[in-house]
């Protein structure tokens, strides 16, 4: 019997074949990492628009600085930071970054992020910049991180549906209420005055700061009383009870800028960060406006914050951290950049800012630059930080105000297993 | 006489009608977003309806080229990397599994228990030391990481089925062979690979999938919007923080990135059904 005559694998080839497959993949890539010491690489996190004007904005840097070459990396912000925490593991994250203060102090515990007082006043001009913007990123004599916007927290208001009722002049907690309620009757069933704003934890800190008390005191405790949280979650349910607010089932669909009882004209008031009236009106025929949020009856502070909730950093591992602060200083300094940024990083972070964007802003985008500018006149220079534990609070304010809305926890027990989970999370 | 045979047409068409209904209510969220990605990005919400009204193209023309790559580049990498990932699949898995099915060697058994437990290692845990390897060997922002590893065998998932299958294949073809004079390769090449066409076919399909499907390896991985896959692009569309989110062409490019896999399903749908009962692979 003869063997059979047959061009078959042996041993040898097979390995051949496994060997020059992977060879082969290996060659075709031909992406070597180079060591350029003027090549940096930048990101951020955001929406087709921010990716779109931040490439715009680059180019202008390396078209003025052909020694620099800047390679992008960006993606939307859950994504931005599914991916992050890997580079800096592995030693590739982006010599330049946006953060955000979510998860900003969490880098800067851990030693992370680049010490830029080295840079600021050399490559780094921060004289332009609003007071708060460098000093929130500072942590002693070091400064972490720059801020590159202000925002602050904001009514937005259909414009025909509120003068209907009444109107927002020295706007009380009361006025703000009977206000609401007023507007949620008039439309019949299923209509609201405003969206539920008692999960909202930027707004709690404004309530709290009315009353001369703050969000944190410290780095690991809470600034308020349990009784401040009462009393606030008291008002919202108060809200619903009578149609002011929606129930926390209509609350519960209405996540994302598209389902907002305000867009789909279920409610006439919306509690938001001042450039989201940009991205409301987009998807509104009937008029937006801004108004600060309610005070109350005869205070003296409106307690109304301002401040950086996005930075610039660059990551203590980077190696060329010249060439990145420079790149920081060009986006928050040069003209050109402002001008091509807009308002899609926030809101203006120093005058200067502030009077290139007025020259370009639509009709929405010029509300928020004088609201802005109209409440840098109250607000205190000094603005609180978020600290680390900052999101996990937020989600258990949310859902906390959720079961007082479903009669599930009184406000008193709420607010109670509130300052027991932040005991837990801050500890 | 014979009995009058009972009129089976009303149940038969009582049985369609459910489910034909039931189809219908399954595929909704499907229909619905073929039916959104016609509509103009403002009254995909407002208007729940499936027929589109009004009708427009927009987001297709404009979603094609809305990330300053056209889609098709995304689609052409997502391509090469399910290709190169079937390749290895079928390369590497069928090998390793002939060895586990058919020879024996040293700690054999203790191989393939070692082998069946990284099923249970989610890909979460692994990924830290990964990506520090591949970065210390230079190939972060390539597509080898996602690809090389489908060379040697790491998805035990397959191999473990094709081991099962292999096992069923008479061991009286093998000898045969071997009377014939075949070694342990040429048994595998001529006799093993050819009959194990079912299983070869479940594999190709489930790591076309699972490729064309993934999202977080490519996250991870590709860095340059050049790069991006067309899960990867399709992300880009939208973004829960800064209200820039376009539905429209997110929706249109999702149908585009759908059909292939569901040209795919009604090409191999009989090889799929037979795999799927040859295999005893369920779920």
């Amino acid at each position: 019997m003869s063997r059979p005559n047959m061009p078959g694998l042996n041993r040898r080839d097979l390995l051949k074949v496994s060997v020059g497959g992977a060879a082969a993949l290996w060659l075709s890539t031909s992406n070597f990492a180079l060591a350029d010491s003027t090549s940096i690489k930048a990101g951020w996190y955001g929406g087709q628009d921010t990716h779109d004007r931040m490439q715009k904005a680059i180019a202008q840097f390396t078209a003025k600085n052909p020694d620099i070459a800047v390679s992008v990396e960006f993606a939307p912000f859950a994504e931005f930071y599914d991916r992050l925490p890997v580079e800096y593991s592995g030693g590739t994250a982006p010599d330049m970054h946006r953060h955000s203060m979510t998860y900003l102090f969490d880098y800067v515990k851990r030693g992370l992020l680049a010490d830029l007082s080295p840079f600021i006043g050399k490559s780094i001009d921060i004289s332009a910049l609003y007071p708060g913007v460098v000093e929130i990123g500072k942590d002693g004599d070091q400064v972490h991180a720059i801020g590159n916007n202000q925002i602050a927290v904001a009514l937005f208001y259909n414009k025909a549906k509120v003068a209907a009722a009444g109107s927002l002049d020295n706007l009380t907690w009361d006025g703000f209420r009977d206000l609401a309620i007023k507007i949620g009757k008039a439309g019949g069933a299923n209509s609201y005055g405003t969206n539920d704003g008692g999960g909202f934890f930027a707004f709690l800190e404004l309530f709290v700061t009315q009353r001369g008390k703050s969000l944190y005191s410290g780095d690991n405790a809470l600034g308020f009383e349990p009784k401040d949280l009462v009393d606030w979650l008291d008002y919202w349910e108060s809200m619903r009870k009578d149609q002011g607010a929606p129930p926390p089932s209509v609350t519960a669909e209405s996540a994302g800028f598209q389902n907002a009882p305000l867009v789909k004209g279920t409610a006439a008031m919306q509690v938001g960060w001042s450039q989201q009236i940009v991205f409301y009106q987009a998807l509104m025929q009937d008029e937006l406006d801004i108004h600060a949020c309610p005070v109350p009856a005869g205070a003296a502070d409106n307690g109304h914050l301002i401040r950086a909730l996005d930075f610039w950093v660059v990551p203590e591992g980077s190696r060329n951290k010249e060439a990145a602060a420079k790149l920081v200083n060009f986006l928050l300094n040069d003209e050109g950049a402002l001008a091509t940024l807009g308002l899609s990083l926030g809101g203006p972070a120093s005058d200067k800012a502030a009077s290139v964007l007025a020259k370009t802003a639509d009709v929405p985008s010029g509300k928020v630059l004088t609201y802005l500018a109209d409440l840098r006149g109250h607000a205190p220079s000094a603005t609180p930080r978020w600290i680390s534990g900052h999101g996990e609070l937020e989600s258990t304010l949310n859902r906390l105000n959720a079961s007082v809305g479903f009669g599930q926890a009184t406000p008193q027990a709420a607010a109670d297993s509130f300052f027991t989970e932040a005991k837990r999370i801050l500890g | 006489m014979h009995p009058a045979k009972p009129n089976r047409l009303p149940a038969t068409l009582l049985r369609h009608a459910i489910l034909i209904a039931l189809a219908i209510l399954m595929s909704y969220p499907l229909l619905w977003m073929i039916s959104s990605s016609f509509k103009p990005e403002h009254v995909i919400f407002s208007e729940p309806g499936l027929l589109p009204d009004p009708f427009t193209l927009t987001n297709y023309i404009a979603g094609w080229t809305k990330l300053g790559l056209p889609f098709a580049a995304f689609m052409l990498n997502s391509v090469i990397i399910c290709v190169l990932c079937i390749l290895g699949n079928l390369f590497s898995c069928t090998l390793a599994a002939y060895a586990f099915a058919r020879l024996e060697f040293p700690f054999s058994k203790a191989a393939f228990a070692i082998m069946l437990l990284t099923i249970m290692l989610p890909f979460h845990v692994t990924v830290l030391p990964q990506y520090i390897m591949f970065q210390k060997l230079g190939a972060v922002n390539t597509i080898i990481p996602l690809v090389l590893p489908k060379f040697f065998a790491v998805d035990a998932f397959f191999v473990f089925l094709l081991v099962q299958f292999i096992r069923g294949i008479p061991r009286d073809l093998d000898q045969a062979a071997e009377i014939d004079g075949t070694n342990k390769y040429q048994t595998f090449w001529y006799i093993i690979f050819p009959l194990c066409r079912p299983a070869l076919v479940i594999v190709a399909i489930f790591t076309f999938l699972w490729t064309w499907n993934d999202f977080f390896g490519q996250l991870i991985y590709l860095t340059q919007t050049q790069n991006y896959t067309a899960s990867l692009a399709l992300n880009l569309f939208i973004d829960a923080t800064s209200g820039e989110s376009a539905w429209g062409m997110l929706f249109a490019m999702s149908v585009v990135t759908l059909t292939p896999i569901f040209v795919l399903f009604v090409l191999f749908q009989r090889q799929l059904a037979d795999g799927i009962a040859t295999t005893g692979l369920k779920g």
